[in-house]
Parts: C-alpha cells; sequence; structure tokens
C-alpha cells in the first residue's frame, strides 16, 4: 500500500468502518503501512486529534438533543392539559389517529401531582445511623430536633461527624460528600444536593444528585424523591432530581421504583425517568460510567489503593479503542489524576504489545501528560517496551520532568529498538547518579507488579490527594 | 422494536411508544436542524417543534416505517419557515455567545485553570463555528456523524446515499475543516 491509498482509508479506519469488512484485508494493509511510513503516522495522528475535538465539541450538543427530547415531551403533555384539569395526551395521539381533535371523555390524568418529599417528618429516634466519611469541600448537616423546616440552623459537618436518625445533609455548589452506613452501605452527594436520613436503609432526597451502593439486607434500602420511590436490596444506582423528575440509573443489581402503583424493575444499565410517581420515558440503555463520572472526583480522594477507583479504572480503559466517544473515556481517567498513574504504569510494564496495543498507547499517552517525578525510574525502565508508540510517550514524559532527552528526542524513540538501546543505558546512568537527590516512593508506595490479566489489582498511591477540589 | 411499531403503538394511544421515538430521532433532528439553520441554540427550538408537529400529524403518516424520512421532511418544513421569516443579520440574544458558553460548562469538568479553559473553549467554539460554514451537504453529514453514534451504514439510509458517499462527504469535511482551521490559526 502506498501514502495516496493510505490516505483515503485514514478516515474510515479512524471511524472504525475497516472493521467491517476484514475479507478486503484493508484494515491490516492499513496499519502494516502505519507502521513503517512516519509521515502518514503523523497524518493519522492530527486526524486523531482533530476527531477528538470534534467528538469534545459536539459532546454540549448531544447533551442538548436530550434536552430537545424532554422538552418536546413536556410540551406534548402541556398542550394536552385543559386550562383546569389535566388530561391525557394519549388521548390526542388517538385524535390525531383519526386526523382531527376530538373533545375526548374518559379522561385519566397523565401526572398526578404530589407534594414535594417533606424533609421533616418524625424520626424513629435520635441514634447515629451514618457517618460523613469524605468530602471534597464544605458538607452542612441540620439536626434532627422536631423543627420545622428553617428554623434549626445548618451545621458545617467535617469528615468523621455522625449523622442522626431524622438528620438533613447538604452539599454546596462543587462539593461531593460520601456517607457511610452501618450495614456497610455507601451514598455519595452530588454538589448541591440535600437528604434526610430517616432511619436506616431509609432517607428523602429533596434534590441533587445521589449515587448509593446498597448492601445486601432483607429490608430494603428506600429513597424517596418528590416524584419517585426507589428501592432495592443490592445494587449501585445513580439518582438524579432536577426539576420535576427522577431519573434512575442502574449500575450494577436492580432497583425497584413504584410506577403508578405497579413494581417495576430496573436492571444495570438501564435509566428510567420518573414523573409524579410514574416511570415517563421507557427504559433505556445508558452508559452509567459517563453517566455517573461525578463520583470521579470522590474515587480520585481515595488514591490508587482503593479497589473501587481501580475498578473504575479499569472500565474506564476498557472503552478505550472500542466506543467512537473514547476520547470521552480518556478524559475520565485524566481527570483521577495522578493516583491513575501507578496502576497505568504497571498496566504497561506487566502487559505486552499485543495485549491492545491501542489501549496500552493511550495509557502511555495520559502517563506522559501526569507522572510526577516519582516515575522518573519506573519510566526509564519502559524505555525499553517492545510498542516504539509506548516508548514514544515515555520518552515524551522524561523530557517534560527532566528537561532533557539524552540526545534523542521523543519522536526517535518509534525506531529500531537497537538504536534506541544506548540511550536507555545513558538514562540508567543519568537516574543512578542522581536518585539518591530525588525524594522516591517507598517500598509499599511504588507500584507493584503483576500478571497482566489482572493489571490494576494491587496499586499503591503514593500521595494524599484530599485537597482535590470537588466537580460537578 | 422498529419506528413502524412504534408509530402504530402512539396512534393506539400509548403514550410511552412516542417518547421512544423522540429518544430515538431527537438527536438526528437537532443535527439536521443545526445543519439546517446553522445556529446551534435556534435549531434546538425547531427541533423541539418538529417533534411535536410529527405527533401532531402522526394520523398522516401513511407508511408507519417511514418515519424517520417524514420527520426529516417536517423539519425541513420548520427550518424553512424559519429562515424566511427570519430578518437579515438579526441574532437573539440567546445567540450570542451560546456556544462558547456551552463549550466552557462542558470543559469545566477539566482540570484545566481558567485561562487553559478559556483557550480551550475558544478553540471548541472556532472549530463548531468552522463546521457550521462547511458546504451544505459535507455540514449534513458531519453534524448527523458526532451528533450521534451511529455507523456509516446507518447515516447512509438516513440521507438516502451509499455508504461510499458517507465515507467520501466525511473525509471531505474533516479535510477542509484542518485546512480552514490551520489557515485562521497562522
Amino acid at each position: 500500500m502506498d501514502c495516496s491509498a493510505a490516505l483515503n482509508l485514514f478516515d474510515a479506519w479512524l471511524d472504525g468502518e475497516l472493521d467491517c469488512d476484514p475479507d478486503r484485508g484493508e484494515r491490516t494493509a492499513l496499519e502494516a503501512h502505519l507502521a513503517g511510513c512516519g509521515d502518514c503516522r503523523a497524518a493519522a495522528d492530527a486526524l486523531r486529534l482533530e476527531d477528538a475535538d470534534l467528538v469534545r465539541a459536539f459532546a454540549p450538543r448531544r447533551q442538548a438533543a436530550v434536552a430537545v427530547a424532554r422538552r418536546a415531551m413536556e410540551q406534548l403533555r402541556r398542550e394536552a392539559r385543559p386550562p383546569r384539569a389535566r388530561r391525557a395526551w394519549s388521548s390526542l395521539a388517538t385524535a390525531a389517529a383519526a386526523g382531527f381533535l376530538l373533545a375526548v371523555g374518559l379522561l385519566r390524568p397523565w401526572q398526578r401531582p404530589r407534594e414535594a418529599a417533606p424533609l421533616l417528618i418524625v424520626g424513629p429516634g435520635q441514634r447515629p445511623i451514618a457517618r460523613l466519611a469524605l468530602a471534597t469541600g464544605a458538607t452542612e448537616m441540620r439536626p434532627p430536633e422536631g423543627a420545622a423546616p428553617g428554623e434549626t440552623p445548618w451545621f458545617a459537618c467535617p469528615e468523621s461527624s455522625s449523622i442522626e436518625s431524622g438528620a438533613c445533609v447538604r452539599t454546596g455548589p462543587e462539593v461531593c460528600c460520601e456517607l457511610d452506613t452501618p450495614d456497610g452501605s455507601q451514598i455519595r452527594l452530588n454538589a448541591d444536593t440535600e437528604v434526610r436520613l430517616n432511619q436506616p436503609r431509609q432517607m428523602d432526597m429533596a434534590h441533587g444528585e445521589l449515587w448509593s451502593s446498597v448492601t445486601f439486607d432483607e429490608a430494603p434500602f428506600e429513597i424517596h424523591t418528590a416524584d419517585a420511590d426507589i428501592s432495592a436490596r443490592r445494587a449501585k444506582f445513580d439518582l438524579r432530581c432536577p426539576s420535576d423528575e427522577t431519573v434512575l440509573t442502574v449500575v450494577e443489581g436492580e432497583a425497584m421504583v413504584q410506577d403508578g402503583g405497579r413494581t417495576r424493575t430496573v436492571t444495570a444499565g438501564e435509566q428510567v425517568k420518573i414523573v409524579g410517581g410514574r416511570v415517563a420515558a421507557g427504559q433505556v440503555r445508558t452508559d452509567p460510567l459517563l453517566d455517573t463520572r461525578w463520583v470521579n472526583d470522590l474515587l480520585a480522594l481515595k488514591g490508587s489503593d482503593d479497589p473501587e477507583f481501580v475498578e473504575r479504572l479499569n472500565d474506564l480503559l476498557s472503552q478505550i479503542g472500542r466506543a467512537k466517544l473514547s476520547i470521552l473515556y480518556e478524559d475520565e481517567v485524566r481527570r483521577l489524576g495522578e493516583p491513575a498513574v501507578w496502576p497505568l504504569l504497571r498496566f504497561l510494564a506487566s502487559s505486552g504489545p499485543d495485549d491492545e496495543p491501542k489501549k496500552r498507547e493511550v495509557a502511555a499517552r495520559i502517563v506522559a501528560d501526569l507522572a510526577p517525578p516519582r516515575a522518573v525510574s519506573d519510566l526509564i525502565d519502559l524505555l525499553a517496551d517492545q510498542d516504539p508508540q509506548v516508548r514514544a510517550q515515555v520518552a515524551r514524559a522524561l523530557e517534560r520532568l527532566t528537561g532533557r532527552d539524552q540526545g534523542r528526542p521523543a519522536d526517535l524513540w518509534r525506531g529500531d529498538w537497537t538504536s534506541c538501546e544506548p540511550t536507555q543505558q545513558q538514562w540508567r546512568q543519568w537516574w543512578a547518579e542522581r536518585q539518591h537527590r530525588a525524594a522516591t516512593p517507598s517500598a509499599d508506595e511504588r507500584p507493584v507488579k503483576t500478571r497482566a490479566d489482572e493489571p490494576m489489582q494491587k496499586a499503591r498511591s503514593p500521595t494524599d490527594q484530599r485537597a482535590r477540589p470537588g466537580k460537578t | 422494536m422498529t419506528d413502524g411499531e412504534l408509530v402504530r403503538q402512539t396512534l393506539q394511544g400509548r403514550n410511552s411508544a412516542f417518547e421512544d421515538l423522540v429518544s430515538r430521532w431527537s438527536a438526528r433532528t437537532l443535527a439536521f436542524c443545526h445543519a439546517k439553520v446553522g445556529r446551534a441554540h435556534v435549531a434546538e427550538d425547531l427541533a423541539q417543534e418538529s417533534l411535536v408537529r410529527s405527533f401532531r400529524a402522526l394520523g398522516t403518516l401513511a407508511e408507519p416505517e417511514k418515519f424517520g424520512p417524514w420527520l426529516r421532511g417536517i423539519a425541513l418544513r420548520v427550518c424553512l419557515d424559519w429562515l424566511k421569516n427570519k430578518q437579515t443579520g438579526q441574532v437573539t440574544f440567546g445567540d450570542l455567545g451560546g456556544d462558547r458558553r456551552e463549550a466552557e460548562q462542558f470543559l469545566a469538568a477539566s482540570d484545566d485553570g481558567p485561562a487553559q479553559l478559556a483557550e480551550r473553549a475558544e478553540q471548541l467554539r472556532q472549530l463548531m463555528s468552522e463546521v457550521e460554514r462547511l458546504p451544505d451537504e459535507l455540514r449534513e453529514v458531519l453534524m448527523l456523524y458526532y451528533y450521534q453514534d451511529v455507523t456509516y451504514r446507518e447515516l447512509a439510509e438516513t440521507l438516502g446515499v451509499s455508504s461510499a458517499t458517507v465515507n467520501a462527504r466525511l473525509t471531505k469535511a474533516r479535510s477542509l475543516l484542518r485546512e480552514r482551521l490551520s489557515r485562521a490559526s497562522r
């Protein structure tokens, strides 16, 4: 294949469309050409960057499309209501079928308005039912002492505070927090969220967004919002309350939602919208990783020795190279910050060039951008990686961290290994002369190498990231 | 469930069937309107109007399986009406800087400082602005492609062209964008 033929295939290759016809062998031929042609590789890189920018530029537009769908349905519901009573717009569908509108009898309300969930109801007693485990900023609590809303002031709630039955907890802008409960469940509150913890495994949510990781118990874990009653025995789910609706996204297990007197089961990967106690939108498949990305800020605080952090990082990485939106997953890995570097380094060290090369390249690119000076020694080891793309990214990281390239710029590390090897030796020597001056992580802080099929199970974080501000 | 089945269920009074249709088609309708009028926020109103009109007129749809092309026809009329009625050169207040604000809000989820965020948002705004200036048929295919996850084949069916044509138009659109953006940055 020559450069001109390769150029014609770049877009389809990038879009994953060459995979559709493996018999023609175009993909294999193109990738072989790219491996040996620096100019074409540079052109493909430019195209990949452009595609990533387009995905980012269109990300808000995709959200706008969801909002358009919601507004269209709201408009139809509004139009279907007479001035004094609500009536079903379903009747309009029948009328539309006939081609004209009729005054429709037998009207049933599409939405039965419900009172907002009362924030202060009588609690069963005052005993700790949760603990504020983690927060990215100021979190407040209002004690339960039988007062009406507005009369009892809110107090600052430092980490490790116990929360009594009947107390309310709220977060401000750009702050998220995590509550632990005695049964082992976790509740995370996103920014601008308020909940009331009525009793063990039962709470009201006034507004905002929360994540629940519910451990098994015969008694269901219940959350009530103005629009919805949700329960689960063992599940992970996200609950969002924008105006006049509740959106439930189940990440793991299943949750039950009340739908006009019936109980509907929502399973992992599904999302439903609940309006006025009824499921208003069908169960649509969703991407929990992106839908719940706000919890990444809390996970980043926990650091890379937290199993959930590692699991999240693995899940994000597993999407890279597969989905058209893989750049968004890459962005999320970056948002995990420096704690992500150690598991990524270990993944690179413990896998070979044939193990998901795309994922390794992305991992190397992220490492090149985020690695701290403590990683220099591991980076020098990785200069011997068999994949030239990984070597080039690692060399870029070393250039960034040390301000030197030992006479071999990052691009040249894409060349034959035999020509690179002497420079790696120079790096080793350079480091041997200086490492005593550098602060290196202690043995138990360094990334631990394990098998490639368990790429991120034992990583340790050398840093305390608790100062990282929260994002929504 | 096919579009045709959802249309028939809607006509029988099942509300959620039309909601499913709207979920399925809102991104493509918005992409189409955006491509036609070249203004993101105006396009949102027009796409909403198109979806609402499609519900009102659903009883007149002769072939329920062709809901998509039929909805596209409605969106085209809605856009043409707007283009005909709009006063030349008048930009609504909501249009001013909308894309930039939007890009900034999206990027605010990153760890960059305010200066980098502003610069990055400006780059994305410029990119979207160049997308909006692409020739009609390139703009349409590019917007349809990036507004939602679709394959070349699905795009080809939506547009009534071949997959090879979709590939050629996307390639041309991206190439033109690179050329214009690199010229602008010089």
